[in-house]
């Protein structure tokens, strides 16, 4: 009960600060503005097949098209939907998360509310809450890679093998890297978690083979490549054309970089999105707290997964073998090498969000290990020592930190979407507004009601924000 | 059993913080951590905040007229300023085009005073696009806002 209670609250206070971030402009009016015309759903998820030489994401094409009927039947409340169908599943995640971790005693309940906010502070986490196009893909994998893991771990049955393969049917057909389902489901059999039954993993296994033969063999598909996006490059930021200019010739150095970047990341919080930018600070003479604060945090939460994967459980077993630690090992390996065309902190945010889950475990079992008098007499496992729990406690208010920077970062975002709207309708160009009268509805409505929500600049947030939560 | 507190204190601290502010936000509209304080249309403009500059005057709020600028163009001062003068103290092109875009007036009555007040405040961009569409202007006697 406290665990379930503790969860709500970091889920309500993720809601709220999700939900006052306006629709955002970039990547995701289009988008809405392509849903009406179509006019149904299956006519979305058919329209999202043909309409990309790279992707293949119908169901995006889909739920946006939902969500815009959603706001149409809330009488024209499309900030509700889409906003709060976003703030919804940042909610579901929070409680997935907490139902994964089974806390039951008091020692649970702290481990958990260390592991809630390594999972709300991390790098990762914040970007599949600051963007939206107009739903984000990065929190719908995640979402259903965290089911995946829970049903590898459930009693099993044929409910838990159907609802596992429509998991990766669902996330493949969302994003590319729904492939991360399937790894997810992989891992946990391997670890020994038979919740997931061997032939629904074999059709699991078909219908990834059948999704990558539509994909590339009948749709003829390419993936990202060199130069569609930046990406950081030691302590540099490569623009496209400084990547097709460099790297033209042999892109591998540059993709082996990205992806063993990416893997990094997660385990250090640094480089971000493939830049070491606290090399950059450093030249610069700006090394500020958020450096440390988030390097620190990430190391010892690092260092404190390692300690428990590698040590050995009451049965004498390597505690790696545990599905939750060789879940996230798939996970973090897969989710960086999806990555090699590019770094960017929320592709990687699944196995940020694992990441977490491992952190669980391990401070779990580190808060139960017995002290050395304890062990040396022979005593059960009851505290740990004074120092040990301080080693935590300080690990544990780090992340705190870092999760009220998340929510810092999200006031942020929120003033950058409801900027964007400016430079949409503009008054003085009214001759490059909509012809079409619902299309011209809706886009004025999104954006007045983007522009009615009230969210802080800059200029009236704490001066000291950025060197302690970052710029962004 | 007492150390316990340790571990969760902070964490617990800031989720309770920030939940307490996210249900004052979904229900009342109003966060109680980090709430947009109120502005006037020219303060908007001196913030560079788009999005409330477009929703005041969607409100009928004039961008001709002057209002009140505190701690922005002159810190811990009130700058009365136009929405206009207030995007030249940013010296952002962008926030003087959106005043424009919006329907804030400019013509040969108020061109001399914006461009020698862009002059004084290096906002080069503006006062190069007045010059050009107003011609050079001479500066000798003007009264500058601050």
């Amino acid at each position: 009960m406290a665990a379930w209670a503790l969860g709500l609250v970091f889920a309500i206070g993720l809601a709220g600060s999700v939900y006052r971030i306006p629709i955002q402009v970039t990547d995701a009016l289009e988008t809405i503005e392509r849903s009406l015309t179509v006019p149904s759903l299956p006519a979305s998820f058919a329209s999202g097949i043909g309409n990309s030489a790279s992707m293949l994401r119908p169901l995006r094409e889909v739920r946006t098209k939902l969500l815009v009927e959603i706001g149409d039947a809330l009488g024209g409340r499309y900030d509700a939907a889409f906003r709060g169908y976003h703030a919804l599943c940042g909610v579901v995640l929070v409680l997935l998360f907490v139902g994964m971790t089974s806390a039951r005693t008091w020692t649970d309940v702290t481990a958990l509310a260390f592991a809630l906010a390594v999972l709300t502070g991390m790098h990762t986490f914040s970007g599949m809450f600051r963007e939206a196009y107009p739903t984000n893909h990065f929190l719908t994998i995640t979402t259903y890679a965290m089911v995946t893991c829970a049903l590898g771990r459930s009693r099993g049955g044929w409910l838990a093998d159907v609802a596992a393969v429509a998991c990766l049917v669902v996330s493949l057909l969302t994003l590319e890297s729904g492939v991360l389902v399937f790894v997810v489901a992989v891992a946990a059999a391997v670890a020994g978690a038979r919740g997931i039954s061997r032939p629904a993993l074999g059709v699991m296994a078909l219908v990834l083979a059948g999704y990558a033969f539509f994909r590339v063999g009948y749709l003829g598909l390419h993936t990202a490549g060199l130069g569609e996006h930046a990406t950081g490059l030691w302590a540099a930021q490569l623009s496209p054309s400084e990547q097709v200019a460099r790297f033209g010739a042999n892109p591998l150095p540059l993709y082996v970089y990205t992806v063993v970047m990416s893997g990094l990341s997660v385990l250090l919080s640094q480089p971000s999105a493939g830049q070491w930018t606290v090399a950059e600070a450093w030249q610069h003479g700006g090394l500020s707290p958020v450096f440390v604060v988030e390097m620190g945090s990430s190391a010892l939460t690092t260092a404190l997964i390692a300690w428990y994967a590698f040590g050995r459980d009451t049965a004498g077993r390597r505690r790696w073998r545990d599905p939750v630690v060789a879940v996230f090992a798939a996970v973090l390996v897969t989710n960086a090498a999806v990555s090699w065309a590019y770094a960017k902190n929320e592709i990687i945010g699944t196995a940020g969000v694992f990441y977490a889950l491992a952190a669980f475990a391990a401070a779990r079992a580190w808060l139960q290990q017995p002290t050395s008098a304890e062990a040396a007499a022979g005593k059960p496992p009851r505290w740990p020592a004074g120092a040990a729990v301080a080693l935590l406690a300080l690990a544990s208010t780090a992340w705190a930190v870092r999760d009220a920077g998340l929510h810092f970062k999200l006031r942020h975002t929120a003033f950058v979407s409801r900027s964007e709207w400016a430079d949409v309708l503009r008054p003085n160009e009214r001759d490059r507004w909509p012809a079409d009268p619902r299309r011209l509805g809706v886009v004025s409505r999104l954006k007045a009601e983007a522009v009615a929500t009230p969210v802080p600049p800059p200029a009236q947030m704490p001066e000291w924000g950025e060197s302690w939560w970052g710029e962004e | 059993m007492k150390a316990l507190w340790a571990v969760a204190l902070a964490p617990c601290l800031v989720a309770l913080t920030f939940a307490a502010s996210g249900v004052a936000a979904l229900l009342g509209d109003r966060p109680l951590v980090w709430r947009a304080r109120p502005v006037t249309l020219s303060e908007a403009i001196a913030n560079r905040d788009q999005g409330e500059v477009v929703r005041q005057v969607g409100t009928g709020v004039s961008l001709d007229g002057r209002y009140d600028v505190y701690d922005v163009i002159k810190r811990g001062r009130h700058t009365p300023a136009t929405p206009l003068e207030a995007a030249i103290a940013t010296r952002e092109d962008y926030m003087f085009e959106l005043g424009l875009a919006y329907g804030a007036h400019l013509g040969p009555d108020n061109a001399r005073g914006l461009f020698c007040l862009a002059e004084a405040e290096k906002a080069t961009d503006i006062r190069d696009a007045l010059r050009e569409k107003f011609g050079p202007q001479d500066c000798a006697g003007v009264t500058l806002p601050w």
